[in-house]
């Protein structure tokens, strides 16, 4: 800094607004004293300046307080909203189909059951009581698996003398679940068993002539009914009802020889017969499965449905995949 | 190193910078970090702080204002709205800048007010010329604040912000959009004359 008499005026500018350094400061006061003229030209200056300690009161400081922010509501992204929504209307359209399955789900299975009612027979486990009681000579159904059953029952008090005496097995019941479900309009019952079979009892009460022979012959359209064993062992056949249904049904249980243990119930039903050519033993595994499907819940319907949705969605990509190439040709 | 609360890293960013920290060569990547990740944001004003604010500059303002305007409900009406503004955008604002703000606010809204009532205020410079002339002042802190009374109202800002509040050229260059050359001319020019109008009416007493 170079202080002189012809640029000292700036200096003591800068000096009575403290924007000079401490050295610089220094200087000045030091040019002061060497010209002790001058000093009461920098007193002057310091007479203009503002007393900082002069105050004005503002009267109105409560009209500028602001209270505690009051606790905001929670900011919800726009996305989060939509996916939220999405969520919500998936939800909806979920449950809507529950519901609608739940609701028409009972008279699906109510037709179902009909149908079946009307087509299948109905055994002795149905409606044991009533067989046994309007029954003179009881016909019963033979469930090896529960021997002790059908101990109670009169029909195992009084075997039929041609199988089940002869044959020496105890009459038991078939506690199926499947078999409890078909109808008792289809009257007769044929179990078939092997005189070899210890576990069968074959009462048989035919019923107005119809034997499994002759049902099979009326009921051509009926797949038919092979006893493996021997169509001689498939005497017994139980009345339930009494009905002459033209479409008469046969249940039968059947035990070949070298199994005795294995009981096989078939029936000829009339809703899978595509079934039964191919597979004539496992009826009774596909009689099951049909009143599973027949006891469907909304659940497995709606998960069959969305698999279906599904599979025609893949289906319908694929095809629109596999034009363009073909239309390119 | 980078300052993750400052930069508010959470969730998979914090994973990313652990694991880049875990890195031989995890230097330059945090200094990519740091250059992608936005600048932090400067605290803003809580309401705690805004009464603070209130407390420690109200009276500042209203002097700063009164002074230039010389009349009480305009001023009162200028600080009011200056803190409002203040409130208003206090998410941008910093506690630390708070009394620079408020000035700044106040000092465009005092020029704006200034601009509207312009005849009205000449015609009141005018009566206060007048009245200096027929009441000859003694005491040095009237004759002061009746020069200060003289300045154009730049000059008087300038001279205010430097002499009440201790600003700096650069910090009275900001408040009143002015370079800080701009403020050193003016306010330079506004300390001659009001060491002219003392020394005259000191020699006139």
């Amino acid at each position: 800094m170079n202080l002189t008499r012809h640029n000292y005026e700036e200096y003591f500018m800068l000096y009575v607004d403290n924007e000079l350094k401490a050295e610089e400061c220094a200087q000045v006061q030091q040019f002061i004293r060497e010209n002790p003229d001058l000093e009461e030209e920098l007193l002057t200056l310091q007479k203009a300046l503002l007393d900082p300690e002069e105050v004005y009161f503002f009267a109105d400081k409560a009209s500028l307080y602001r209270e505690e922010a009051v606790s905001r509501a929670p900011i919800i992204h726009i996305w989060r909203r939509r996916i939220s929504a999405a969520a919500a209307v998936l939800l909806l359209a979920s449950g809507a189909l529950w519901l609608w399955r739940e609701t028409s789900g009972p008279h699906a299975s109510t037709q179902v059951n009909h149908t079946v009612a009307d087509r299948l027979p109905d055994t002795v486990a149905k409606q044991p009581d009533t067989v046994r009681e309007d029954s003179v000579n009881p016909s019963q159904v033979v469930n090896p698996l529960n021997p002790v059953a059908d101990t109670k029952g009169p029909v195992s008090a009084t075997p039929h003398p041609g199988s089940a005496a002869a044959s020496g097995n105890v009459p038991r019941e078939l506690p199926s679940g499947a078999q409890r479900t078909q109808s008792t309009q289809a009257p007769s019952v044929a179990l078939g068993t092997s005189g070899v079979s210890p576990a069968q009892a074959m009462p048989s009460v035919p019923d107005k002539g119809t034997s499994v022979a002759a049902i099979n012959g009326v009921n051509g359209s009926l797949p038919s009914i092979t006893q493996p064993n021997t169509s001689s062992d498939m005497h017994p056949t139980v009345p339930l009802n009494g009905s002459s249904s033209p479409s008469t049904q046969i249940a039968s249980v059947a035990a070949p020889k070298n199994n005795p243990g294995n009981v096989t119930t078939e029936h000829a039903v009339s809703y899978h017969t595509l079934e039964d050519a191919d597979q004539k033993n496992d009826e009774n595994t596909i009689l099951f499965v049909r009143a599973d499907q027949v006891m469907n819940s909304g659940v497995k319907g709606f998960f069959r449905k969305a698999s279906r949705v599904i599979k025609r969605s893949a289906s319908l990509g694929s095809d629109n995949i596999h034009a363009e190439p073909d239309a390119d040709r | 190193m980078l300052d993750l609360k400052k930069h508010k890293i959470k969730g998979w960013g914090y994973c990313l910078y652990i694991f880049l920290q875990k890195q031989p060569s995890s230097c330059n990547f945090s200094l990519s970090l740091a250059v992608i990740l936005p600048k932090p944001r400067s605290k803003h004003l809580t309401h705690q702080e805004y009464n603070q604010c209130v407390n420690q500059y109200a009276d500042n303002v209203y002097r700063f204002i009164m002074k230039n305007l010389g009349h009480e409900e305009d001023a009162k009406d200028v600080v009011q709205s200056s803190f409002e503004k203040l409130w208003i955008n206090r998410e941008q604002v910093d506690a630390a800048r708070c009394k620079s703000y408020l000035f700044t606010v106040a000092y465009h809204q005092m020029i704006d007010h200034i601009r509207k009532n312009k005849k009205v205020h000449l015609k009141d410079e005018f009566r206060d010329d007048i009245k200096m002339q027929d009441t000859p002042v003694n005491n040095a802190k009237e004759i002061l604040q009746d020069a200060l009374g003289r300045l154009n109202e730049t000059q008087r800002s300038l001279v205010m912000l430097k002499d009440y509040e201790g600003y700096s050229y650069e910090e009275i260059g900001r408040i009143t959009g002015l370079n800080e050359s701009q403020v050193k001319v003016y306010l330079h020019r506004a300390r001659i004359q009001l060491k002219a109008y003392i020394v005259k009416m000191e020699n006139v007493i």
